[in-house]
């Protein structure tokens, strides 16, 4: 009776997911424990208690030393060189990068690991292409401009501890921000990729796209 | 800001963000061109390196057209982000604030509790919020320290 119970359990292990650590933690180290119970120490009943051991990837041994385990793993995934890699390169590989996704990712993609996976590869480029993760530790000489002419700060939280940021558009001053000098060459860079057009004056237009320079200047604190 | 904001003040990877954009003074017959691009381009990185990092999105003290304006941006923005979009008219800007925030947490100036300053206003630094503290702080310690003060604090100096 105890032999069938532990057939059927041993069955149900093959096609667990491989995302339940409880249930994984159960049968790799409860039921290696059951089998040693109930399985005889010798004779020919031993062959029986290791086939099935077996079965669920357990390899099992009652000889002299009495009781002895080893998890079968499964061999190592390659992993990708393409960036950003193709759907069906994640699927055949499941594995990118050699980390984890963030939770936030799965949960963007309502549980598809898939497209997590390939969403967390493109933020990864973008971070290294970026230097995202070392923006913090570069000096920001213009910050005190730009937080003066650029209004933007942290205050307070919200109900359910959300920090919260303002932005007030309407009192971003740019003809002051390029008379300091801050990113006038970054400016004009991005209006000849625009067709040439000069700054333009204090409008919210010229105000709008120079916060779009801001955002994409190398030395800005608004980098990220 | 972003990074600091994630990486410092709230370093947990469920952590979010209340977003809340003053617009007043801003008018809405700029919103096209190359503004369109930059709101196309700040809401793509936001979307897509920062996801689930937004509980809600304020656009406050709006005018009215602002709301037909938004119909016309949320082809850029996917369905998710649609939906934590709220446009308030500056009649309802502090009702529609404090469905989110206490009152004790929306500034003064937004008909709320807290005194703080904006980060543009010259003062003291007594009325900075801690958060705000802390980054500057941050900022201070790599750059200022590193490079010595920037060419305003020796002019105001």
């Amino acid at each position: 009776m105890l032999l069938s119970a532990y057939i059927l359990v041993a069955a149900t292990i093959s096609v667990l997911p491989s995302h339940s650590p409880s249930l994984q933690f159960f049968f790799l180290h409860f039921l290696p424990l059951l089998c040693f119970i109930i399985a005889p120490t010798e004779g020919e009943d031993d062959s029986k208690a290791s086939k099935l051991a077996s079965y669920s990837c357990i390899s099992y041994c009652s000889s002299n030393t009495r009781f002895a385990r080893a998890v079968k793993r499964p061999p190592p995934l390659p992993r990708i060189t393409e960036y950003p890699p193709k759907k069906s390169t994640i699927m055949a590989t499941g594995y990118v990068h050699g980390s984890d996704i963030p939770p936030r990712f799965l949960a963007g993609c309502l549980g598809d690991r898939v497209e997590a996976t390939r969403r967390w590869a493109i933020t990864q480029t973008w971070r290294a292409a970026n230097d995202i993760d070392s923006v913090l530790e570069r000096p920001m000489r213009n910050f005190g401009f730009i937080k003066r002419f650029y209004p933007h700060y942290y205050c307070g939280y919200g109900k359910n501890g959300s920090i919260c940021y303002y932005e007030e558009c309407g009192r971003i001053d740019i003809p002051a921000l390029q008379a300091h000098g801050v990113m006038v060459a970054d400016l004009g860079e991005s209006n000849r990729r625009k067709g040439g057009r000069g700054a333009s004056t204090a409008s919210t237009k010229s105000a709008l796209r120079a916060m779009w320079v801001t955002l994409t200047h190398p030395r800005c604190s608004h980098c990220s | 800001m972003t990074e600091f904001c994630f990486k410092s003040l709230l370093p947990k990877d469920s952590a979010k963000c209340i977003t809340i954009f003053d617009v007043a003074g801003v008018s809405v017959s700029d919103l096209k061109g190359d503004v369109l691009k930059f709101i196309k381009a700040t809401s793509k990185i936001m979307q897509d390196h920062y996801p689930e990092k937004s509980q809600v999105i304020l656009v406050i003290n709006a005018p009215m057209i602002f709301t037909a304006v938004w119909a016309i941006m949320k082809q850029f923005i996917n369905e998710r982000t649609q939906s934590k979009v709220r446009i308030l008219s500056p009649g309802k800007t502090f009702g529609g604030m404090s469905e989110f925030i206490e009152a004790k947490d929306i500034p003064v100036k937004y008909g709320g509790d807290l005194v703080c300053m904006n980060g543009a206003d010259i003062d003291d630094g007594r009325n900075w919020n801690a958060q705000e503290r802390r980054f500057r702080e941050h900022i201070r310690t790599q750059s200022w320290y590193a490079e010595g003060p920037p060419p305003m604090m020796l002019e105001e100096s």
